[in-house]
């Protein structure tokens, strides 16, 4: 390490070290909240699960669900273009449906687009628990930042090109990168705030450049279109040779029932060892021409692009399989999986949602490190600083209470109230933009620990109101063994509670003046050991 | 996994022990200490290669081992002498494995309990 040290000139370093800074910066509010709704997101299907208490999941056998919802989309939307059909698994408790209209004769008004249709597998009927985005909603705000297509995608490209530059350009700046492997020291302002963001980005570097590199690649396609467009005729021709669906064809208009789905499930999942079906496509169900894609389950495998079998919907003859995939299709689908965490189990899940949080702690340090190297002790902070710690503030400290309005929002909106699901994202934004603007009010360091402490107030009462509006609170699900989701959830909820409480309580301290150093780490000794 | 996490955490608390001036907890000097940080990392990869492959064993082995340093140095940090506690013990362990009961454990690592 020493010998690189010295070939890097110092002038390159100093470079670097101004790129980390600013682009750090810039990106950097977006980046926080980009890692923490999506470190959230591992628990997607599980936080909406939480969201819908009524609906307890009953493990229903795939081959019956998908018969089921069959059955159910027949008597809604018989005459769809295409019903795509998302089984239930162990995460997921629901069967979830989308339906694409014919398009209408030329001339009529355009149909509205249907909305997600979830049915119960318990009754194969569309279920009556309450309206809401879930954990879809953290999930979608992650990549899409709330805005309208594609410019939220394409912010959130651009914030991720600059977190690959901030890696590279950290790790190239970081004089010390093993001497200063495990050092982090408390209470010794900027010196300690650099030394938490050091040892939260070193010890997690491969994550950090895995989840940023696959999170680019993953939407490739988007930010750089040519490729695609310059050898496949139409986005459909490039989507069939990436999945391995065969082409369409076009509905005949003469009515034929659509056979057995449960048989084609089962003759999908025999042709996989051990592998599950999650997902199906009908296209022009009811008519001659009716075809069924099985898709293969993202968490069988590294993969996440699962193997798909197309089936003819009259007789259930087998028409087509994806081909192998090829090594550029192969490599996508691994990043793919690698950045969703799919082939997971519960324990490697854990382990990435902490690893979420060690980046999203690498960004909210890298923030205020930012502000704590230019604050000059009895100097007063001039605006561009002043500017910089209420922007760190509304996102280190505000965004988590947005996020625990958006779940106290889902027990306290009644669960029949129209707009409900809508309701629950606005108070998410409502409550974010609320407690950021009253952080302007009060001083810095105040703003920060009253911000932080009402999180963590926020996190706290989750668990409580579920309690009380739920009959699934923890009084009667932490020591009976049937309801584990929601025992971990609020124990979770908890456990983030207590994290925001240190963080306000550290925050409200006055900065102690440098103090000779008392902890074992930074004794200098002679050595006798050994 | 858990047995995983255990070895990096160890691994990891051997490099860290080799690298700071943390020498009167030092079991053994620090070219031993380094060379069994690097023994139990790749035990830990190993591990996790084995239970699942090398694809997602390696996945795992990244995931284990930077939590596992996170932890240690977040441990580090506050207590130290507890953070190293698990490996002072499995060297202690190792220890009366290679003696006959009853003997004086390792100088070094019984004075570090001190």
């Amino acid at each position: 390490m020493t010998g690189v040290q010295d070939e890097v000139p110092q002038g390159l370093r100093k470079v670097m070290a101004w790129i980390h800074g600013w682009l750090g910066l810039l990106a950097g509010w977006m980046l926080f909240a980009m890692f923490l709704t999506g470190t959230a997101s591992y628990f997607r299907p599980e936080i909406t699960q939480w969201m819908q208490p009524e609906m307890r999941a009953a493990p229903v056998p795939p081959e019956r669900s998908a018969a089921d919802a069959v059955r159910y989309l027949q008597t809604l939307a018989g005459d769809a273009a295409q019903w795509a059909i998302y089984l239930p698994d162990t995460r997921t408790a629901v069967t979830r449906a989308y339906v694409q209209d014919a398009p209408p004769p030329p001339g009529s008004p355009p149909k509205k687009r249907r909305p997600e249709i979830v049915i119960d597998p318990a009754t194969g009927v569309q279920t009556t628990a309450r309206d809401t985005r879930g954990g879809e909603q953290f999930y979608r705000f992650h990549f899409q930042l709330q805005l309208p297509h594609p410019w939220g995608r394409w912010l959130a490209g651009l914030c991720g090109m600059f977190m690959l530059v901030a890696i590279i350009s950290g790790v190239i700046t970081h004089k010390r990168i093993f001497a200063d492997f495990f050092l982090l020291r408390w209470g010794k302002g900027q010196r300690s705030w650099l030394d938490a963001h050091n040892v939260s980005a070193v010890l997690a570097l491969p994550y950090h450049a895995m989840i940023t590199y696959t999170g680019l690649i993953t939407l490739a396609a988007l930010y750089m279109p040519w490729p695609a467009r310059t050898n496949f005729p139409t986005p459909d021709a490039y989507y069939r040779a990436m999945t391995g669906e065969p082409p369409e064809t076009p509905a005949t208009g003469r009515a034929v029932p659509l056979a057995s789905v449960s048989a084609m499930v089962r003759a999908a999942e025999r042709e996989w060892p051990g592998g599950r079906a999650s997902r199906l496509i009908v296209r022009h169900p009811g008519d001659a021409a009716a075809t069924v894609t099985v898709v293969r389950h993202a968490g069988d495998g590294m993969n996440a692009r699962g193997a798909t079998i197309t089936y003819a919907g009259t007789d259930g003859r087998r028409l087509a399989a994806s081909a192998p995939p090829g090594a550029g299709v192969a490599t996508a689908g691994v990043m793919l999986g690698l950045h969703l965490g799919s082939f997971a189990g519960p324990a490697m899940r854990w382990l990435f949602f902490l690893l979420g949080l060690t980046g999203t702690a690498m960004v909210g340090t890298g923030l205020l490190l930012w502000t704590a190297k230019r604050r000059r002790p009895g100097a007063a902070p001039f605006l561009g600083l002043r500017l910089v710690e209420r922007l760190n503030i509304a996102a280190v400290a505000a965004l988590p209470a947005g996020m625990a309005a958006f779940l106290l929002a889902n027990r306290l909106i009644p669960a029949g109230q129209a707009g409900r699901a809508d309701t629950e994202v606005a108070a998410m934004f409502w409550i974010w933009g609320g407690v950021a603007v009253a952080g302007w009010l009060r001083p810095a360091r105040r703003a920060w620990a009253e911000t932080l402490a009402l999180s963590a107030v926020l996190f706290a009462a989750i668990p409580v109101v579920n309690a009380i509006t739920t009959d699934r609170g923890l009084d009667r699900t932490l020591f009976g063994d049937g309801d584990a989701l929601f025992r971990a959830f609020d124990l979770a909820m908890l456990a983030i509670a207590l994290l925001l409480a240190f963080g306000a309580s550290r925050a409200g301290r006055r900065p102690v003046p440098a103090r000779a150093p008392r902890r074992r780490i930074e004794r200098k000794e002679p050595a006798h050991a050994g | 996994m858990l047995a995983e996490l255990c070895l990096s955490y160890c691994g990891m608390a051997a490099l860290a022990l080799a690298t700071y001036r943390l020498r009167d907890l030092r079991p053994v000097p620090v070219g031993p200490l380094r060379a069994a940080g690097m023994v139990l990392l790749a035990g830990a990869l190993a591990g996790a290669v084995l239970r699942l492959g090398a694809g997602q064993g390696v996945v795992a082995f990244l995931a284990t081992a930077g939590l596992a340093g996170i932890a240690l140095v977040l441990i580090l940090s506050a207590r130290p002498r507890v953070a190293v506690s698990p490996l002072l013990f499995a060297v202690r362990v190792a220890g009366a494995t290679r003696r006959p009961m009853g003997t004086a454990l390792h100088p070094d690592g019984a004075s570090a309990g001190g």
